[in-house]
């Protein structure tokens, strides 16, 4: 996934549609005090320069997919490994809730459901049937919206032909009003996703850690130490 | 006398032994073969496949989406109208229909949540798989009843033998 911060505004209309496709539960004032949200995308705001002259940059952050994920190898059960997609899967019914992954995620994107919670009646009308409600003890994460991926890959079985690229679109890649997320498949050269993952102004959270996230972000123009790039060089190739 | 320990038991204790272990196997298959749970008309698979009406005569939705379905009781009752209005199972489906209440049939197949399991009849329809391979040979059973135990195990095997993949995302998420 590529997220281009230049577009982002920070509608946070990707925080909204994540929630409603992955009946991601609401725990409520008295959890979000002890840090237990569970918000599989969030928003993160930045401030630069003086009281009369800011900038605000908002940053969408999410499960990085890692490529070496720091939250794998630690999980006792192996309630998360990566696919032969190179997704990072959280296996839901081999969790034991041992919480040992989301300590060990720098990026702080794995959130333990603490309790059942909850949908009063109506809301659980609107509850996702493609997707599961986790109960306690799990740990939950950002899936790329697998549901989808799935339901697409069985469709393009069905009818025998290969997967269309633009047929695959998490629900917040969908909802980005201002179309600065980019999904799609990197194992395919000629996709967009893999001609955009050349571009020189990316940058990845954390790079030092050598987690290889799959997540990157297009810097801002206005972003410190973006204007020593050579004029011309941030086009596509 | 010799006052070893294993004289000490009772040839009766043998017997309160076998019994418990005949009990516990009789608990572990009946959790692997649950029995069939009471149907609020006593439906007969057999006649209605012998008669010649083919399963997604009925299970409709069995090609085109994760559930077979049931058919309404309007459903029966059409065929009903005319067809063995003397069998009492056919007079419990016709008052059903004539009050106008759906017939409350019972799940013979679930999962518990715990599993987090998604099966999908389109998929495995769509690819071939015989609805007797799960269900077994209606033509020789009255109502459901689960015919394959299942777990991970069945599933999996049969997922390795059609090679249809063993990622746990494709069914558990």
């Amino acid at each position: 996934m590529l997220i281009d911060l230049n577009v982002c505004t920070g509608c946070s209309a990707c925080v909204v549609a994540c929630r409603a496709e992955n009946n991601i539960p609401i725990t409520g004032a008295h959890e979000a005090a002890r840090n237990g949200t569970i918000q599989w995308l969030h928003i993160d705001r930045a401030w630069s320069g003086g009281q009369d002259d800011f900038s605000v940059e908002s940053r969408p952050i999410t499960c990085q997919q890692c490529d070496a994920a720091p939250c794998e190898p630690v999980c006792p059960v192996l309630a998360t490994y990566t696919n032969s997609e190179g997704l990072c899967v959280q296996v839901y019914n081999r969790c034991v809730g041992t919480r040992y992954c989301a300590l060990n995620c720098p990026y702080d994107q794995r959130f333990f459901n603490w309790f059942d919670y909850q949908w009063p009646t109506p809301m659980e009308v609107q509850l996702n049937p493609d997707v599961s409600r986790r109960t306690r003890g799990v740990m939950e994460k950002c899936s790329f919206c697998s549901q989808r991926v799935l339901a697409a890959e069985r469709a393009a079985r069905s009818e025998g032909r290969p997967l269309r690229e633009d047929e695959v679109q998490p629900a917040c890649v969908q909802t980005c009003p201002a179309q600065a997320l980019l999904f799609g498949d990197l194992a395919d050269p000629d996709s967009r996703i893999a001609r955009a993952w050349r571009h020189p102004r990316l940058e990845t959270l954390l790079e030092e850690l050598g987690t290889l996230p799959r997540v990157r972000y297009v810097r801002r123009q206005d972003a410190p130490g973006a204007e020593a790039l050579q004029p011309g060089a941030e086009d596509d190739e | 006398m010799d006052e070893s320990p294993i004289r000490r038991i009772q040839p009766t204790r043998w017997k309160y032994a076998l019994a418990a272990a005949v009990l516990a196997a009789l608990g572990v298959y009946s959790r692997v073969r649950p029995a069939a749970p009471d149907q609020p008309v006593a439906f007969a698979h057999s006649v209605h496949l012998k008669a010649g009406v083919k399963c997604a005569g009925c299970h409709r939705d069995a090609a085109s989406s994760p559930q077979a379905g049931l058919p309404g009781v309007k459903e029966c009752a059409l065929c009903h109208a005319k067809i063995r209005t003397e069998s009492p199972a056919v007079r419990q489906v016709l008052a059903y229909a004539r009050r106008g209440e759906e017939i409350p049939w019972q799940r013979v197949y679930s999962f518990p949540a715990s599993a987090y399991v998604r099966f999908r009849h389109d998929m495995h329809v769509r690819g071939g798989i015989a609805c007797s391979t799960c269900h077994g040979d209606l033509r020789q059973a009255g109502t459901a009843r689960v015919w394959k135990p299942f777990n991970m195990g069945v599933c999996l095997t049969c997922h390795r033998e059609h090679g249809a993949g063993t990622e746990c995302e494709q069914c558990h998420y």
